[in-house]
């Protein structure tokens, strides 16, 4: 069965680029726009791993990486940040809050399919 | 919102235009003061422009990545159709037929071989009976002799009867048949030599005929072996082309997989313009509040406006260079994915065999292959027919020339008789028929004489009727022989040929939709990428917005001159610790450190790589906690 990944981005057209890859790697996609769009959806759909950008309005990546790992079912969920920020304090700062990796814009495709299958296992 | 509704915000000239007067008899800080209102209202507008410009391009930017999934689905079908040609040729029915046809053409060498052994025998066979009947003439030509001296004793018989007179009464009648008998000597004689002319007539047609076939026979053997075997390595080559061609497919799969992946990262840029546009608002919004009311230091912030607008400057126009860099990254990445299944299209074509359009391939030449062989092994059966019709005329004039054999030996029984009638008679005659005697022993010498030579004659035909029947019947067994072994090659190269038409037609279908695929994704990309201008557009709104930045900064610099390096960094140090982007710390520094120079848009694969180390294989860009 197919894992499902959730991506989350204000970016209609980075939520279709992360989407079209994923699926065409055989992976499902769920998309939220922002932080609490994610939050919203991760209750009433099983989510393998979470796909998110930093700056978002109503809640931002880190304020939904930990929104996430306070929900019981997902604590150990992997979720990678991917945004343009590439300064080494927003890292730790996601990392702090529970992110798994880092990825900044611009991606491959082959290095996102890289690090899902890395931390999907 | 498209992007010409933008243009309808432009700001009135004679206001983004508010010339400076610093003669004024004003001072400086009030002259100052009085413009910066003007300012202010430019400010506002560029933002309220900017802003507008950022919600605009994200269709655009949408659709195309729409067409993208579309393209990419299509360009899969296609390169899934090349490796259906290549599996099809390299697949077991193929392999099935090759080596049926490395069977029968094994078969057909051996039964050439054969044939072309049969053949040689027959012309020997043929040749030696025509040398066994050469042996008749001598025979024959002492019948003659025989014949003459039979005609001169009838003639002597029949003078020395009439000098006797009444005492020989009945050698008359003993003349009249020996000169009955010299006559039907005669009349076989010619007769024979007459058939075995005919015969040896026959013989010799039939040995040109055999002979002819002969050697159109090793001309056809060469020609179908040559035939069969340039078709086998034509196959033999096409497996090899279909071998390489799996990895062309594979190769062709690679280009465009990073064809796509070129256009999955240059859409990004949308998102990364985007967000740069917006940090450019942002630091020019912050200016705003400054110039609403009375400035406490007009000069500083008069200088605090320069140093940002000019900075920003070069941000906007790097967001501009990076947004039109990638979005021709896409037309290009686009058309060549385009030109990559076109060229993946000739390669299948040329590796099936069909490098003309007309639809003709390998297969269809190898089916007209296969008909040729079996037009000549059907031609091969019927000259077999024709000899040994040829040899039956042949053993029909034989017999014939038989029956003529127990005539002869007849007629030498009978000379025998008619001898020894002679003698009695001439014995019962007295001493008168002393002459007759001699006559009759003549004829008593003529008889053995002509025992001999139909001895001679019947020896040497029924030889030839020996030699002729044995052949006869070999050539009856070979007929049928060669008959059903021609059949059976015929049969199953029938068979096959239907295989190599059935896979010809599933191939020539393939390659008519694999041509429509490729022709109707090229169309559909160019008519794509021919609408794509959102960058032109982009770059032209983007331009006048950099137009109006630049016309505050040529307003503001009178009153605020450019200052040293080091207190421009201090100024815009706020700004520098806002960045979160890579190519935006490099445009800041480059303005900081008075090199107005340009810092080039990074090629999409690369500007996903850049930034940090890699140490996980994973790219620069990548960092797993």
């Amino acid at each position: 069965m197919a894992k499902t990944i959730m991506t989350v981005d204000d970016s209609a057209s980075v939520r279709q680029m992360v989407a079209f890859t994923l699926k065409q790697n055989g992976y499902d996609v769920v998309e939220a726009v922002d932080g609490k769009d994610a939050l919203g959806k991760l209750g009433g759909t099983k989510v393998d791993m979470v796909i998110t950008d930093l700056n978002m309005p109503n809640l931002d990546g880190i304020g939904l990486i930990k929104g996430v790992r306070g929900l019981p079912a997902y604590r150990f969920t992997p979720i990678i940040m991917l945004t343009t920020e590439s300064q080494d304090a927003k890292k730790a700062e996601g990392k702090a809050a529970g992110a798994t990796g880092w990825i900044v814009k611009p991606f491959k495709p082959e290095q996102l399919v890289a690090v899902v299958k890395k931390v999907l296992g | 919102m498209t992007l010409a509704f933008l243009r309808r915000f432009r700001p009135d000239p004679d206001q983004s235009e508010a010339a400076i007067d610093a003669s004024s008899p004003l001072s400086a800080n009030q002259a100052l003061s009085a413009q910066f209102e003007a300012w202010h209202q430019q400010l506002l507008s560029i933002g309220g422009r900017l802003a507008l410009f950022n919600g605009s391009t994200e269709e655009e930017f949408l659709a195309i990545g729409a067409r993208l999934h579309d393209f990419y689905g299509r360009a899969g079908e296609i390169e899934g159709m090349s490796r259906q040609v290549a599996d099809l040729i390299l697949g077991d029915e193929i392999s099935r037929d090759m080596a049926a046809l490395h069977g029968i053409v094994d078969r057909i060498a051996d039964y050439l071989t054969r044939a072309e052994a049969e053949s040689d025998q027959s012309a020997t066979t043929l040749k030696t009976i025509l040398s066994h009947i050469s042996h008749v003439d001598e025979p024959l030509d002492g019948f003659r002799k025989i014949i003459k001296n039979l005609h001169m004793l009838s003639t002597a018989v029949k003078i020395e009867s009439a000098r006797l007179g009444e005492g020989a009464a009945g050698f008359n009648t003993l003349a009249d048949d020996v000169e009955r008998l010299s006559v039907s000597i005669k009349e076989k004689s010619v007769a024979i030599l007459g058939e075995r002319e005919t015969l040896s007539a026959r013989i010799g047609g039939t040995l040109a005929r055999v002979t002819a076939s002969e050697a159109e026979q090793r001309k056809n053997v060469h020609q179908i072996l040559d035939k069969t075997r340039e078709s086998l390595d034509t196959l033999a080559e096409i497996h090899g082309r279909c071998s390489e061609a799996v990895g062309i497919v594979t190769s062709s799969s690679a280009e465009t997989a990073e064809s796509i992946a070129e256009v999955v990262t240059s859409l990004q840029f949308h998102d990364i313009t985007r967000q740069q546009i917006e940090h450019v608002k942002e630091a020019l919004d912050d200016l705003v509040p400054n110039l609403a009311g009375q400035a406490a230091d007009p000069v500083k912030g008069a200088g605090e406006v320069a140093d940002v607008c000019e900075l920003q400057e070069a941000q906007l126009r790097h967001a501009r260079d990076e947004l039109s860099s990638a979005v021709v990254r896409i037309v290009e990445n686009l058309r060549a994915i385009a030109r990559q299944q076109t060229r993946l299209s000739d390669e299948t074509r040329v590796m099936a065999g069909t490098a003309d359009q007309a639809g003709s391939s390998f297969f269809a030449d190898m089916e007209s292959g296969m008909g040729r062989v079996t037009d000549v092994l059907s031609d091969n059966a019927a000259a077999n027919r024709n000899l040994a019709s040829a040899m039956e005329t042949v053993v029909a004039s034989v017999r014939d020339i038989a029956g003529f054999v127990t005539d002869i030996e007849e007629i030498g029984s009978e000379i025998e008789l008619i001898a020894l009638n002679s003698q009695v008679k001439a014995a019962n005659t007295g001493e008168g028929g002393a002459a007759l005697g001699v006559l009759a022993e003549a004829i008593q010498h003529l008889s053995v004489d002509a025992r001999a030579r139909t001895g001679a004659v019947s020896d040497t035909l029924r030889k030839v009727t020996e030699v002729t029947e044995s052949l006869s019947r070999e050539i009856d067994t070979d007929v049928s022989v060669i008959a059903e072994e021609v059949d059976g090659f015929i049969g199953e190269i029938r068979s096959l040929v239907g295989s190599v038409r059935g896979v010809n037609e599933r191939l020539l279908d393939l390659l008519c939709r694999l041509d429509s695929a490729v022709q109707s994704l090229s169309h559909d990309i160019d008519q794509a990428t021919a609408v794509m201008t959102v960058h032109e557009t982009s770059a032209a709104l983007i331009d006048e917005v950099l137009a109006e930045i630049n016309g505050v900064v040529g307003a503001v610099r009178p009153f605020a001159p450019a200052t040293t390096a080091h207190a421009k960094e201090l100024r815009l140090r706020e700004l520098a610790e806002r960045y979160t982007m890579h190519s935006e710390r490099k445009v800041h520094d480059a303005m900081i450190s008075g090199n107005g120079a340009r810092v080039e848009p990074m090629p999409a694969l690369f500007a996903a790589s850049a930034g940090v180390a890699d140490d996980d294989g994973l790219g620069d860009n990548v960092e797993l906690f």
